[in-house]
């Protein structure tokens, strides 16, 4: 049990220290130009890279089921927005998918 | 107060139906593993980092030592960095005082979620986060206790839910103009061929092509903007 308590606390500690650094030490106010351009463009990057390639593994065992459910999330989302009536979509189609 | 609140829970949403079956899986395998309840609540709930609680228990199993196990978890959540700095710079200043809280249930997700959000209150974050941090928690317990009755089939389709938030996510993003869909697809591009450099530690491909990708797209988007105004 001790060891195990000890890799929880150490891995707390090196989790949360990157987490918290940042806001020690960035503040919106006073940020170079060049500086608010680049975390303006990083929220696209990010969702790129959260997306690729781990959307391909998304569902065990099943590359084609999760590409064409992540696909009719997308189509959805970009019909009729929102967050929640795309994830449901792409969930049904994956079921179906399965089903058959 | 009582809006940023139903706020912050309402978006949450997504996120709380992709977790629960992804905790449930780690709960799994945490009994799986010979570990005891009161541990699985414990890495859920004090490091509250899936992807790195994964790798734990992976490699509790192959004999890895703990020291081996919490140099992988930085390496591994050391891009969190990335969606802290950017949190922290959208922080309204009333919240800043809560930012030690804030830093603490920074995920990929409750950082995808408010992305697009200025001047971010602290009751809407932390209600977002926390109503994250308890899915994730409620989510290992059930696995735990339950994992092995909930079929593989649900929970192997629930797999997609949170890749489907991200995409309802970038969308609206991608409907006002091309740089979304370019730098996305850029990132995604260049974190798959990173991914496959094998001295690169685990977690950074990630951090890397989104830093290439957003120093890129500052360079190219600027001069376009440039001529806008022209």
């Amino acid at each position: 049990m001790n060891s195990i308590l000890f890799l929880i606390i150490g891995m707390m500690l090196v989790t949360y220290i990157p987490r918290l650094l940042p806001f020690i030490l960035v503040s919106g106010e006073g940020l170079h130009p060049y500086m608010k351009r680049f975390l303006s463009f990083m929220p696209y990057a990010m969702f790129g890279a959260l997306i690729v390639p781990g959307v391909f593994t998304a569902i065990s065992g099943s590359m084609l089921i999760s590409v064409i459910a992540f696909l009719v999330a997308c189509i959805i989302a970009y019909r009729f927005g929102g967050v929640i009536l795309p994830v449901l979509s792409a969930i049904i189609t994956a079921v179906l998918l399965k089903l058959i | 107060m009582k809006t940023h609140i139903r706020l912050g829970i309402k978006e949450a949403m997504p996120v709380i139906l992709g977790y629960i079956p992804v905790a449930i899986t780690f709960g799994l395998l945490v009994k799986l593993e010979g570990l005891t309840l009161l541990q699985a609540f414990l890495f859920s709930s004090v490091v509250f980092a899936g992807a790195a609680q994964f790798m734990a228990i992976n490699s509790i199993n192959i004999g890895l030592s703990n020291p081996q196990i919490i140099i992988a978890t930085l390496l591994l959540n050391f891009r969190h960095v990335l969606m802290s700095t950017s949190i922290s710079s959208r922080l309204s200043r009333e919240a800043r005082r809560f930012s030690p809280l804030i830093a603490f249930f920074v995920t990929d997700e409750s950082y995808a979620l408010t992305s697009h959000r200025d001047n971010i209150s602290h009751v809407y974050i932390l209600s977002l986060q926390i109503a994250n941090y308890a899915s994730w928690i409620i989510g290992t317990i059930i696995g735990f206790i339950a994992g092995q009755w909930i079929p593989e089939f649900i929970v192997s389709c629930m797999g997609i839910t949170l890749y489907a938030m991200f995409a309802a996510l970038l969308v609206p993003e991608i409907k006002k103009g091309h740089r979304a869909l370019i730098m996305a697809l850029m990132a995604g591009v260049l974190n798959y061929l990173f991914m496959r450099i094998p001295f690169l530690a685990q977690g950074w491909h990630f951090i890397i092509a989104v830093i290439v990708t957003a120093i890129i797209g500052t360079v190219i988007f600027k001069e376009e903007e440039v001529e806008h105004f022209e």
